[in-house]
């Protein structure tokens, strides 16, 4: 190969690089940020809300106690937030500055924040439900269920971390 | 021009496959992780209505699942720190070797979560009655944890070659 054709293949791949469709994948990685994350969101407040309001009729004393999952799962879809806008301003115009290697690094922090946010919400609706209906009738279980549910919660902080390290960066 | 080899892996969207292992080894752990939680949160909550002294030994399962979650966040960022642009030398043959790191990484969590979640949720509730179990059940947990941990030394062999 000759040192022009060198020079050609290498300025393609350059102009390829600046491709039109960028800006999709990093707006596409913006929304599974959110959705993602306020879907297990919304699938843990459920669970858990289901498990308090049959627990509480009979423990009504105990109804703040065991808001905490549902708290928790709030936490979650701020996670999804958070990353939705700061993702959400990096994204700019296909060119020089935002190569379509931007765009793919922010989609998957999106769906990194996203779906790590959607098992943090199933593991704290499935324990939250768990462990209020269990504090009803065992008050020493207060402690153990908020130790489990920050293990669960901490899930959906490694996605966090991990999409603010590739989408921010 | 005729067909070339080697501008054909240079493809601009070769880093399209690096970032999409980095995501599925994070996602699919702690998928997996997440199960394991639920799963083992259920049989700790009710053994611990009738044994509440034995819920701090029964978190065992929990704390195992979240460190599946840790074996896919070191791959995430380990094979972060290898995805550069393609212009910057990032060919196909690299791409696709990260992707099978994240991918081999992700789903062995996935299969350890899943098992830690299973023994956890039959070890606490068989513990509650025999607890010469404990020990058992602490083996079983260790045998599924490794699970992941082979997981995580593939990808980690794939992804850094």
């Amino acid at each position: 190969m000759s040192t022009d054709t060198k020079q050609i293949i290498a300025d393609a791949l350059l102009k390829n690089e600046q491709a039109m469709y960028g800006p999709f994948f990093g707006s596409l990685g913006v929304t599974s940020a959110m959705a993602f994350a306020a879907a297990g969101s919304a699938y843990g407040t459920a669970k858990a809300g289901t498990g308090i309001a049959s627990m509480a009729v009979a423990r009504p004393d105990l109804v703040m106690k065991a808001i905490i999952p549902v708290v928790m799962a709030g936490i979650v879809a701020i996670y999804g937030l958070v990353v939705a806008v700061i993702v959400s301003g990096k994204v700019e115009p296909a060119g020089a500055n935002y190569t379509i290697n931007n765009a793919f690094s922010q989609f998957a922090g999106g769906l990194v924040c996203g779906l790590c946010g959607l098992g943090a919400g199933y593991a704290i609706g499935i324990a939250g439900d768990a462990g209020v209906r269990a504090l009803s009738q065992q008050p020493r279980m207060f402690v153990g269920m908020i130790l489990i549910l920050i293990f669960a919660e901490v899930l959906g902080l490694y996605g966090m971390i991990v999409a603010l390290i590739l989408g921010a960066t | 021009m005729s067909y070339d080899l080697e501008t054909a892996e240079r493809a601009a969207y070769a880093p399209f496959f690096g970032y999409m292992g980095a995501a599925s080894a994070q996602i699919f752990t702690v998928l997996g992780a997440a199960y394991g939680t639920a799963k083992s949160a259920v049989g700790i909550c009710s053994m611990g209505v009738m044994r509440p002294e034995l819920i701090m030994k029964s978190v065992i399962p929990v704390i195992m699942a979240g460190i599946i979650g840790i074996y896919g966040l070191v791959v995430a960022m380990v094979l972060k720190g290898k995805v550069t642009s393609a212009s910057a030398g990032y060919d196909l043959n690299k791409g696709f070797a990260h992707l099978a790191a994240g991918l081999t990484c992700g789903l062995c969590g996935l299969g350890a979560g899943y098992a830690i979640g299973i023994v956890g949720d039959a070890g606490v509730r068989g513990t509650a009655q025999q607890p010469r179990l404990f020990v058992g059940m602490i083996l079983i947990l260790i045998f599924s944890e490794v699970l992941g941990l082979y997981g995580m030394i593939v990808a980690l062999i794939l992804g850094t070659s």
